[in-house]
């Protein structure tokens, strides 16, 4: 087997190696040469099972393998691999050059074979806010329902809905997960919800009709029963 | 951002949710605003306990009157009575009209999402609005 010299480290080592045992860069003039040549005679083959070639052309002459040697002082036709003569420099002339390593769009923590985490939608990115938005996301849900119904069922939705808010919130706050703006929503929201449900109570305890309805009913009749029908 | 990673997003749940929701919303709405809102009037458990014992609005007060305005086709005067609920339907046609415009025609909803969250922030700020517009209007009307 023909000797190589590896693009990264320039160690001498065997056409075929994938790797180059020395730096452990791939060897791509091997896999480059193997997708030409398989290419070719690819290309080759199926243009001669076509059913026209066969029927009008029962011999057909061989593809002509493109003469990649030409001009390399190469002699054509011998029966090496082409690439083992392509990638066997003379040493002297051999400048290592460095292999353009592939871009990796995810988010690629180790490079040694500890396991890479990819980047997906919905979740946080390592470094920044983790996790999964559900919570910051239920607690703005309850939020905006708990400030909405706050008043049904005499109050107690509106507690129910705005304490699991709030909750939910600071846990999601809490932890640093991904949707802290929403986190805050759904805190303000639970927040204010849970205020109007607690004046609620209070007054209700402490006094039969409150001081601005007994000011209206009084003065302005017309709006309190306006007030009154609107719910 | 590949096509697996697309139908997984929330902004294509909803607007597949969306492409349909409208039809058993408006049956709903307009079998409600015809009949309904008489019904559930007389039933404790929708009255604003809120105002009952403060005399002020909750932050939802005038949602009822504001859907069957709506459905009755009266839109200023929803707008006037609740404006979260003219501002969800308003939210919703941006909503599909967006997904449509970039899954369709732009052809940019791998790369450009639309982003749930800032109908939900908008929500919250015309709920809070409205509902300080009408405690304003009610306080000047105490006091002056």
């Amino acid at each position: 087997m023909s000797k190589i010299y590896c693009l990264n480290c320039g160690n001498e080592m065997e056409a075929d190696t994938k790797f180059c045992p020395s730096c452990g860069a791939a060897n791509t003039q091997y896999a480059a040469a193997v997708e030409a040549v398989e290419a070719t005679f690819n290309g080759t083959a199926e243009s001669n099972v076509t059913p026209g070639s066969i029927s009008q052309d029962p011999v057909p002459a061989p593809a002509p393998v493109p003469d990649i040697d030409a001009g390399a002082g190469q002699n054509p036709g011998t029966e090496t691999p082409y690439y083992t003569q392509q990638t066997e420099p003379a040493p002297a002339q051999f400048t290592p050059t460095p292999v353009p390593q592939p871009q990796y769009q995810g988010s690629y923590s180790d490079p040694y074979g500890q396991g890479y985490q990819q980047a997906s939608y919905g979740q946080g990115q390592p470094g920044e806010e983790g996790g999964s938005k559900a919570l910051a996301i239920v607690s703005l849900v309850l939020g905006i329902v708990s400030l909405v119904c706050c008043c049904w069922a005499f109050g107690f939705l509106g507690v129910l809905f705005s304490a699991a808010s709030v909750v939910c919130g600071i846990i999601a706050l809490a932890k640093h997960q991904a949707g802290r703006g929403m986190a805050i929503g759904g805190v303000i929201c639970g927040g204010v919800a849970l205020l109007l449900a607690l004046i609620m109570t209070i007054v209700s305890l402490t006094m039969d009709k409150s001081w601005a309805e007994d000011y209206l009913e009084e003065n302005y009749p017309d709006i309190y029963e306006q007030i009154e029908d609107s719910f | 951002m590949n096509p697996y990673e697309r139908v997984k997003r929330t902004d294509t749940d909803l607007y597949r949710i969306g492409k349909w929701i409208w039809i058993p919303v408006i049956i709903a709405g307009i079998l409600f605003a015809q009949k309904g809102v008489d019904f559930i009037s007389g039933i404790p458990f929708f009255r604003c306990r809120f105002r009952s014992v403060t005399g002020f609005p909750c932050p939802g007060c005038g949602g009822t009157h504001a859907v069957t305005a709506l459905f009755k086709g009266r839109f200023l005067e929803s707008l006037k009575e609740h404006a979260a609920v003219p501002y969800m339907v308003l939210a919703y046609l941006h909503f599909m009209g967006l997904y449509f415009t970039r899954a369709h025609i732009t052809k940019t909803i791998d790369s450009k999402p639309v982003m749930i969250r800032y109908y939900a922030y908008g929500l919250v700020i015309v709920i809070f609005l409205q509902w300080f517009v009408k405690l304003g209007l009610m306080l000047i009307l105490m006091f002056t």
